[in-house]
């Protein structure tokens, strides 16, 4: 096709919808397939997810990599439409009537870098620890764990911590605290608890990078303001 | 016991506001005053705002739907009372299947789970009456509910994103990871995508704008309760944030 032709579909509704349909029909293949086959895809949480589709062939990653290249394509249908608006139409519109659907198109690439840089980039680790535990994660970086705290009634755990430090070349840098939903971050690496025992007292601690996560923050704040942008956009010019 | 009774009594006055007449209105607030009192009393009771349970969200869905009926023109005017007091009843009898938990999950007690819970309930409202709007205007063609069919759709659209996005960061928080590759998950992404992409964008398609569009709006919410009922039970995901 020529590039002409190509960025005059690319700014159509049609290529729009033909990518949003191209898209939900991978994610609907994935609700089909992955509960019959959840063994097969439980490996996708703890790897790479680049280096999954690598590892598996074709007839099984199949949808993940249609799901990609779909969204991809999304994302650059949203480039060039909002491209062409602005491009169009940015001396004669106001900002709420031109800006707030671009926004929200530039918060939802944004976010699908931040998910593409996840897939590509990162590091995870994992270690059960006792009391005086030290947990080595990466470049000289480790964590040690000081004492555990599992409290509960008859009915759940109701409260457990992780007291501890992070070294960097055996020395200790922080003292933190980490529970559940309040991990620790320091020098790139997130430690997380995600799990607590008792007796004997042990926590099940993971340890990961992950450079994508504040792309995916970014954007979503830009999406939020797009959002917003739009509802009171819409909301101004029906009168209220 | 006592649930069975407060759920029941606030669906009947709901029922009853259905009647018309003069009495309506006084049924309708009768139940509003019902349901909120079981919302309210179970937050007291379980020492937590009451999002945090399917019961819970349920119930407080069913009120929020009542409580619409009072503010919206076209409910009063008797036009959009009969869908919008449907689905509230709809929800009070699906809270009532519910399970009560009384725990909250460690994992929970997280200001953005509580975001998360509270912007899906302003999105399963939002989007329910946009879809009571769409079925307005496919049968009369007023072009004011295909307008407020569209700003519901968008109000929800924007709240179900948010609820998305919040859920996620608490996943993030709690577990490391924004996303998980579950049903649940995958679900909710088709909702997302088919109203910003298909709904949204199909309203400014010539062969698609008008009645076809407000079709395809109407159809979103089924799809939004698939996501909340039917994924877990009719088609298996292990638990996931959402």
């Amino acid at each position: 096709m020529e590039p002409v032709l190509m960025y005059r579909f690319l700014t159509t509704i049609t290529s729009s919808l033909l990518f949003f349909g191209l898209v939900m029909a991978f994610l609907f293949s994935g609700v089909l397939i992955i509960p019959k086959t959840m063994q097969t895809y439980a490996s996708i949480i703890d790897t790479l997810l680049v280096d999954w589709l690598i590892e598996n062939d074709l007839g099984t990653s199949w949808w993940v990599a249609g799901l990609m290249l779909s969204m991809a394509l999304v994302a650059v249908n949203a480039a060039v439409c909002s491209y062409d608006m602005l491009k169009r139409r940015f001396a004669a519109a106001r900002f709420l009537q031109l800006w707030p659907p671009q926004i929200l198109h530039i918060g939802v690439i944004v976010m699908l870098i931040g998910h593409l840089t996840t897939a590509m980039t990162g590091f995870r680790t994992e270690s059960v620890l006792s009391e005086g535990g030290r947990f080595p994660i990466l470049d000289g970086v480790s964590f040690v764990v000081d004492r555990i705290v599992v409290e509960s009634d008859p009915v759940t755990v109701t409260r457990w911590e992780v007291h501890g430090g992070w070294l960097e070349s055996g020395a200790l840098v922080e003292p933190v605290v980490i529970r559940p939903g309040s991990p620790s971050y320091f020098r790139g690496i997130w430690l997380f608890v995600k799990n607590a025992d008792r007796p004997p007292l042990r926590a099940v601690l993971t340890a990961r990078t992950d450079v994508g996560a504040s792309i995916v923050a970014a954007g979503a704040a830009l999406f939020l303001a797009g959002g917003c942008l739009l509802l009171i956009a819409r909301r101004l010019s029906s009168g209220g | 016991m006592s649930r069975l009774l407060f759920l029941l009594v606030a669906a009947t006055f709901y029922a009853l506001a259905l009647t018309g007449g003069l009495r309506s209105r006084t049924f309708l607030v009768l139940g509003l005053l019902v349901n909120a009192g079981f919302v309210v009393l179970r937050g007291f009771a379980n020492g937590r705002l009451p999002v945090t349970e399917r019961l819970d969200i349920l119930a407080l869905t069913g009120l929020l739907f009542a409580a619409s009926c009072l503010w919206l023109p076209e409910c009063r005017k008797g036009e959009m009372d009969v869908p919008v007091l449907s689905l509230s009843i709809f929800f009070l009898f699906a809270a009532l299947l519910q399970d009560e938990v009384n725990t909250v999950d460690q994992y929970m007690k997280s200001p953005w789970f509580y975001l998360y819970s509270g912007f899906f309930i302003l999105a399963l409202v939002s989007l329910g009456l946009s879809s009571c709007f769409g079925v307005a205007f496919i049968r009369h063609e007023d072009i004011s509910h295909e307008a407020l069919q569209y700003r519901f759709g968008l109000y929800g659209w924007v709240a179900y994103a948010a609820s998305l996005i919040f859920g996620s960061f608490w996943f993030f928080a709690a577990y490391g990871t924004l996303w998980y590759w579950t049903a649940k998950d995958f679900w909710l992404s088709i909702v997302w995508f088919y109203y910003g992409g298909l709904y949204f964008h199909g309203r400014y398609h010539p062969s698609l704008a008008g009645v076809p569009a407000s079709i395809i709006g109407v159809l979103g919410y089924p799809l939004v309760l698939f996501g909340y009922f039917g994924i877990g039970y009719l088609i298996k995901s292990p638990w996931s944030q959402f």
